[in-house]
């Protein structure tokens, strides 16, 4: 069973239509990446897949089927802008939230308790949510987001704001997540964070879904016919290969003629007497390239 | 009781009750409604007593201390009689208008005063003054002349042109409220004595302010809550884990309790005056009519509730508490007029005016309960007063419940006077 499906959304207000036609699914274990430019409908969607905005067409199913109260209450969301009582302290708003969420009072605190060692917040668990720093505003943000256990994670830009370390520390605690089966939405620009992070993505971009599946096939679609290279002996003449160029940073750069297998290129190196090779792969872009051919072919397109 | 609701309840009124702004309300508020009554009644009296000591005892006022010597020239031989009280030196008679002018330019006096002989039937009196001659009046004096000089003038003129005092003091107050007893056409219900009608004339003036302020606060602390929330965000977060009108009502709730606080809190105050000032007045305790409590704590519930729902749509449609606060002053306008006319509920209790604000459901909660502490309320429209309210209360609690929506809360566009539109036909 898909944890979240989303088919054929879309919402105007008013004049403006903000998604037209978005379609995903979301399994357990996994992180999902909702990526687009700004104003693309990203959070139009995830409001509409919340059930807070009602879509003027298309079909929403979470956990099985139409979003109630119990259903919402296994959802952690992480709102772009920080949705936290600035002016109160920081222990009894988490609380207060969690309790809302259905979880026991004496259970959010212990629980948070755990949470607030793991982020190193204890120490600042009485001041006000106004005196910390953006950092340590974003993790009481994301203990916000899971301190009740939930199955489904909403998490819009959750590294906004946080240093390297404590990138890192979330990084762990998303990935602890997805391993205990959680089913985590992820919406981000920082594109090496969903490289490093999602399996499966959807790009939207004027309010339509224009790339959708596996991180890893989305590369290979998107990459020329063509190998990246490390490593010494004579690559200037190789059968099948149209061109043959050293970059800056020592790799070579191996344009390949039509239908040529990369691993026939491969074996016929491996054969060579006094070759060697530290380093061979499709020289596939980055999601950051694909992302930023996409939209700007849409934007000519259009 | 739904627990989400109870949350809400809980979380809200906790934090206005943490906020150092609700206890200071609370205690300073009576304080300075209190301190203003009783400066007003500080000033009355002394104003009162002085026209009472002018009146009784018209002829024996005292002049003004360091009053320059005024030069008199009395051709119509006016001034024969001259009080006791008065300084001798105080006028200074010149046989003819050409001696008081030498006088004048010799800076024996600052200006002399011309009684010309044909005063009588001309009624012109002519002012000298050293630096300047400002004019001839019949009635009034110069604005340069010194305005004690005008006082002494007329005492002087007044007391010998009528020779009998009584007859002085009736020319110059002919009605004086301290000797007629006012009857009217419509009284209010009798009252033991003149003390009690001042404790009803006080409640009348309060009460008013207590629930304007009461209600003000109360719905103003809900719309700001509302509002915050918009701007930090959290009611997108809040309305994944209730709905908006649970979220609505826990929220009406919980400022309730805070209003129910701080009532308390003045009640118990207002009692202690009461009761101290029944003791330093050496009067009665002032006392409610029967039931007047029970009337009261339904009005505020049910006032309470119209404009508490009011200002929830209020911050559902407003962008910022600035924005909030400007929409807040309108709507509460239909409190002030019992405030204007708080006077009439002691006096005409029955004028069409009191009755069509204590009959009127924006305005019955303040000014229906003036009424009832004042005194008895005839029954029936004590009981249209409530059923209208109440009525209006649910109306007004239902359409905030539509204006109390998802893309309200979370839009952050200005207010627009068509979104009022759009809400009421959602």
């Amino acid at each position: 069973m898909h944890i979240v499906e989303v088919s054929h959304l879309a919402k105007r207000f008013g004049e403006v239509t903000a998604v037209a036609d978005v379609s995903f699914t979301i399994e357990p274990g996994e992180i999902f990446g909702l990526l687009g430019p700004n104003g693309a409908g990203k959070t139009t969607t995830i409001r509409m897949m919340m059930d807070i905005f009602r879509p003027d067409a298309g079909e929403i199913a979470v956990f099985g089927g139409a979003l109630d109260m119990a259903k919402k209450r296994r959802i952690g969301y992480l709102p772009e802008e920080r949705g936290l009582y600035k002016d109160q302290k920081l222990e009894p708003t988490l609380v207060y939230l969690a309790t809302l969420k259905g979880l026991d009072e004496k259970v959010a605190r212990q629980r948070l308790g755990e949470w607030l060692e793991r982020f190193d917040l204890a120490e600042h668990r009485s001041k006000k949510v106004q005196e910390l720093s953006k950092g340590m505003q974003q993790k009481a943000q994301i203990i916000a987001t899971l301190l009740h256990d939930p199955d489904l994670i909403v998490i819009d830009e959750p590294f906004s704001g946080l240093d390297p370390v404590n990138t890192r520390l979330v990084k762990q605690v998303f990935e602890e997540q997805r391993e205990a089966g959680k089913a985590i939405i992820m919406s981000t620009h920082q594109m090496y964070q969903v490289e490093a992070l999602c399996n499966r993505i959807v790009l939207i971009d004027n309010g339509r879904s224009v790339l959708y599946g596996l991180v890893n096939e989305i590369k290979r679609d998107f990459a020329g016919n063509a190998i990246l290279l490390e490593g010494e002996g004579d690559f200037a003449t190789i059968p099948g290969v149209l061109e043959t160029r050293k970059q800056n940073n020592g790799t070579w750069h191996m344009a390949l003629e039509l239908g040529v297998d990369p691993q026939a290129i491969f074996r016929h190196l491996a054969a060579q007497n006094g070759t060697r090779i530290e380093r061979f792969e499709l020289a596939e872009p980055s999601l950051d390239d694909i992302f930023v051919n996409v939209v700007s072919g849409n934007k000519e397109d259009s | 009781m739904r627990r989400t609701i109870w949350l809400v309840l809980k979380h809200d009124a906790t934090a206005v009750l943490r906020t150092p702004t609700f206890w200071i309300m609370t205690f300073l508020f009576p304080i300075l409604l209190v301190g203003m009554n009783a400066y007003a009644s500080i000033i009355d009296n002394r104003s009162s007593q002085a026209a009472q000591e002018t009146s009784e005892d018209a002829f024996a006022v005292k002049a003004p201390e360091d009053l320059p010597g005024i030069g008199l020239v009395d051709d119509a031989d006016i001034i024969q009689r001259w009080p006791d009280t008065f300084p001798s030196d105080l006028l200074i008679r010149y046989d003819d208008v050409a001696a008081a002018r030498a006088a004048l330019e010799a800076d024996e006096i600052e200006q002399y005063v011309h009684i010309p002989a044909d005063y009588m039937t001309a009624g012109d009196i002519a002012i000298y003054d050293k630096n300047f001659m400002i004019r001839e009046s019949g009635t009034g004096m110069g604005l340069a002349f010194d305005s004690r000089n005008e006082w002494v003038l007329q005492h002087l003129i007044d007391m010998n042109l009528v020779e009998n005092e009584q007859f002085l003091i009736l020319l110059r107050n002919p009605v004086p409220t301290t000797y007629v007893d006012w009857h009217q056409l419509n009284p209010p219900p009798e009252t033991n004595d003149v003390n009690d009608r001042v404790l009803a004339e006080i409640v009348s003036k309060i009460t008013p302010y207590i629930f304007y302020f009461l209600l003000l606060i109360g719905s103003s602390y809900l719309m700001r809550s509302v509002v915050a929330e918009k701007e930090n965000r959290t009611v997108e977060v809040l309305l994944l884990s209730l709905p908006p009108r649970q979220l609505l009502v826990g929220k009406i709730l919980a400022i309730s309790v805070v209003v129910v606080i701080q009532v308390a809190i003045w009640l118990a105050g207002g009692a202690f005056i009461l009761k101290r000032g029944a003791v330093m007045l050496n009067v009665p305790e002032f006392t409610f009519e029967p039931g007047f409590l029970v009337w009261a704590v339904l009005y505020l519930i049910a006032g309470y509730l119209l404009y508490a729902s009011v200002m929830a749509a209020v911050g559902a449609m407003a962008n910022s508490a600035r924005e909030g606060g400007q929409m807040m002053w309108i709507l509460i306008l239909p409190l002030l007029p019992t405030m204007m006319f708080a006077d009439m509920f002691a006096s005409e209790p029955t004028h069409w005016l009191t009755l069509t604000l204590s009959l009127f459901p924006l305005s019955a909660p303040s000014a229906m309960v003036t009424r009832l502490a004042l005194g008895a309320v005839p029954l029936w429209q004590n009981l249209l007063s409530l059923a209208g309210l109440a009525a209006t209360t649910y109306l007004f609690i239902s359409l905030a419940a539509r204006f109390f929506r998802s893309d309200n809360l979370l839009s952050s566009a200005a207010f627009k006077p068509k979104d009022l539109l759009t809400g009421w036909k959602s």
